[in-house]
C-alpha cells in the first residue's frame, strides 16, 4: 500500500511538471494554473529536467513568480541564458577548427533546438554534438584535439546510424547553414532534427522533460512545406515510434498537432505510455544523475540501489529491444533490454572498474561513450566518441 | 571639485561573456569562471564605465534614467561593487579612489525619498541552481556538469570534483 501511495506520488509530481511545461515555449505562454505550494514541490524536478529557465519563462510574468520555489528558476535563467552565451563561442571556434581540417560538421540537439526557442537560454547544454561522415572521424578528432579550452566538450558522432536514414548524403543534402556569431553552422533539416529528437527521446525512455519540449517546439516550428512523407519515411516501426513521441507532446505538453500528417495517421497512445513518462518526470532520483554502476559495485550497499535505478522504464525497453508501442504488457520488453544491458555490462565491467569509468555505458550507436577521449584523461582533449555501428 | 567628481573608470572587456536582460544584466567571467547578475543601477553604472564619464556624470545619468537621488555615493557603492568582481579594467579604479560612502547611510536615504533601495546597485553571484540543491558530495555524472565544484566525489573516495583552469571543464580528481 505504502510503495502503492508513494509511487502515485511520483506520478501526481510528474503530472505537475508537465502542467507547468505546458506550451511554456510559446511567445507569450499561456497562463499557468498552479499553486505556489505545487511550484515549490515540483522545483528541484524542473532543474532536474533541464527546465528550469523554461518554467521560469512561463511565471514570469504572473504571482507566482514570487512563490518560493520561483527564486531557484529565475536563478536558472539567468544561469542557462550566461551559458548559451559561452557555448555559442564554443560551438563556431568548434565548427571553425573542423573546417579548417576540411571536415564539414552537423550540429545536433542542443543549439539546433533551443534556437527554436523564444530565447535560447530556455533550452540549456553542456555539451556540444556534433557528426561528422565517418571517413572524416580521425580527422576531426585531430582537429579539435588540445581545444577543449576554446570549444568545450564535443560529443563526436561518426556518421548518424541513430538517424535510421540509409544516406548521410540526403541528409547533408536537406541540411541548413545557420549563421552564429557570423560562422554558419550545419544542422540537421527541419524533418531530420525533428526525428532525430523523437528518436532520442524514446531511446532514453523520455526521461528528460525538457526533451519532449523540444520535440513541440520543432512542431509548431514547422515551416508550411515540411515534408511529412521524408519525416516518417522507413521501416514501419521506427515510424510508429516518431508517430508515438509527436502525439506524446500533444497529449502531455499540449503541442499542436492540427492539420498535421501525424494528427492524421495518430491512434491513440497505449494506456501505460504516459504514466511511465510522468513517473520519470517526477521521480527524485535517475540512475543517468547517479553513480555509476561500475563505481557502484565498489560498495555493496549501493547495489541494490543502483541495480533499481537501472531496471529499465518500459519505453526505453520498448525501443533498446525494437518493439513496438501497444498495448502488449511491457514487462517481457524490459526482462529483454535488462538481459541485454547485463550482458553487455559484464563484458565491459572489468576495463570499466579499472578506468573509473565517468559516464553510463549502454550498448550500440545509442549509447552515451566511455571514458575513450574525455577530458578524464587529463590533457584537456575534451571528445567523446559515439561509434557508427547501427543500433539494433 | 571633489577629487572623485573626476574619476573615469573604464570597464573590463576582456574574457566576458556579457547577456543584457531587460532589467539586469549577465556577466560570465570566463578567466575566473565565475557569474554576475548586476541589477539595473549597477548596469548602468557599468555601461557608463567608458574611461571617459566621470563619477559626476554617472550619478547625474542615474537620477535622469531611475529617477534616483543625484549622489556620487550611489555610483561609488556601484563601483566599488564592481570592482570587487573583477569587472573594471586594472589601474581604473584602484581601491585608493574609493568615494567615502556608507551604504547605510544610502538605504536610509532612499527609503526617505520614496522607498528607492531597490535600486541601490546590487551585484548577485550567480551559481547553478542544481549545484546549490546539491548535498555534501557529488557522483561523477554531475561533477561532469560542473555541478558541486569542490565537494568530494562519492563515486571517488578521497577526491573532489576540480574545475580545469583553462577549459573550464570538471572531473573527480
Amino acid at each position: 500500500m505504502r510503495a502503492a501511495a508513494r509511487g502515485k506520488g511520483v506520478e501526481d509530481d510528474g503530472r505537475l511538471v508537465a502542467a507547468a511545461l505546458a506550451g511554456a515555449w510559446r511567445s507569450p505562454p499561456m497562463p499557468l494554473a498552479l499553486s505556489p505550494t505545487d511550484i515549490a514541490s515540483i522545483t528541484p524536478l524542473l532543474l532536474r529536467a533541464g527546465s528550469g529557465a523554461l518554467a521560469w519563462w512561463r511565471i514570469r510574468h504572473s504571482d507566482l513568480k514570487d512563490a518560493a520555489g520561483a527564486r531557484p528558476l529565475r536563478d536558472t535563467y539567468r544561469y542557462d541564458t550566461l551559458q548559451a552565451g559561452i557555448h555559442e563561442r564554443h560551438i563556431t571556434q568548434a565548427v571553425d577548427a573542423l573546417r579548417s581540417f576540411g571536415v564539414d560538421p552537423l550540429l545536433l540537439k542542443g543549439w539546433a533546438a533551443a534556437r527554436l526557442y523564444p530565447e535560447r537560454g530556455l533550452r540549456p547544454y553542456g555539451d556540444i554534438d556534433l557528426c561528422v561522415r565517418p571517413e572524416q572521424y580521425e580527422a576531426a578528432v585531430a582537429a579539435l584535439a588540445g581545444r577543449a579550452a576554446e570549444t568545450g566538450v564535443v560529443d563526436l558522432h561518426e556518421g548518424l546510424p541513430d538517424l535510421y536514414r540509409p544516406s548521410l548524403d540526403e541528409v547533408y543534402d536537406r541540411s541548413w547553414l545557420c549563421p552564429l556569431l557570423g560562422v554558419g553552422v550545419r544542422t540537421l533539416g527541419f524533418e531530420d532534427h525533428l526525428r532525430y529528437m523523437c528518436l532520442h527521446l524514446l531511446r532514453h525512455g523520455a526521461y528528460r522533460a525538457i526533451w519532449l519540449c523540444d520535440i513541440a517546439v520543432a512542431l509548431e516550428s514547422a515551416p508550411r512545406d515540411f515534408d511529412w512523407e521524408y519525416l516518417l519515411r522507413g521501416e514501419q516501426r521506427q515510424s510508429g515510434w516518431i508517430i508515438c513521441a509527436l502525439v506524446l507532446a500533444h497529449d502531455l505538453l499540449g503541442a499542436r498537432l492540427d492539420g498535421t500528417a501525424a494528427a492524421e495517421s495518430a491512434k491513440s497512445l497505449p494506456r501505460w505510455l504516459v504514466p511511465a513518462v510522468v513517473k520519470q518526470w517526477g521521480a527524485r532520483e535517475h540512475y543517468m544523475a547517479s553513480s555509476t554502476m561500475a563505481a557502484s559495485l565498489r560498495s555493496p550497499r549501493s547495489i541494490l540501489k543502483a541495480l533499481r535505478l537501472r531496471w529499465p522504464n518500459p519505453v526505453q525497453a520498448t525501443v533498446g529491444v525494437g518493439g513496438r508501442f501497444s498495448e502488449f504488457p511491457r514487462f517481457p520488453f524490459q526482462l529483454g533490454e535488462c538481459l541485454l544491458r547485463t550482458a553487455h555490462f559484464v563484458t565491459q565491467a572489468p576495463r570499466l572498474i579499472r578506468q573509473q569509468s565517468v559516464g553510463p555505458v549502454g550498448r550500440g550507436a545509442h549509447a552515451p561513450v566511455t571514458a575513450r577521449g574525455h577530458v578524464d584523461s587529463g590533457d584537456a582533449t575534451g571528445t567523446r566518441r559515439h561509434p557508427s555501428s547501427p543500433p539494433r | 571639485m571633489d577629487p572623485a567628481s573626476t574619476l573615469m573608470p573604464a570597464a573590463r572587456t576582456d574574457e566576458l561573456v556579457v547577456e543584457e536582460l531587460p532589467d539586469e544584466t549577465l556577466v560570465y567571467d570566463l578567466k575566473r569562471h565565475k557569474a554576475h547578475c548586476l541589477n539595473r543601477t549597477s548596469s548602468l553604472v557599468w555601461q557608463h564605465c567608458d574611461g571617459q564619464t566621470t563619477t559626476a556624470q554617472m550619478a547625474e545619468m542615474l537620477e535622469e534614467k531611475l529617477g534616483l537621488p543625484r549622489d556620487e555615493q550611489i555610483v561609488g557603492l556601484a563601483l566599488d561593487r564592481l570592482r570587487r568582481a573583477k569587472l573594471l579594467a586594472d589601474g581604473t579604479y584602484a581601491p585608493g579612489d574609493e568615494m567615502s560612502y556608507s551604504r547605510r547611510e544610502l538605504v536610509r536615504k532612499l527609503a526617505v525619498v520614496g522607498g528607492l533601495t531597490m535600486l541601490l546597485p546590487v551585484i548577485t553571484s550567480l551559481r547553478s541552481p542544481l549545484a546549490a540543491q546539491t548535498g555534501s558530495s557529488v557522483t561523477d555524472a554531475q561533477c561532469k556538469q560542473c555541478i558541486g565544484v569542490g565537494l568530494p566525489c562519492s563515486d571517488r573516495p578521497g577526491k573532489s570534483c576540480i574545475q580545469h583552469p583553462q577549459s573550464g571543464n570538471c572531473r573527480c580528481g
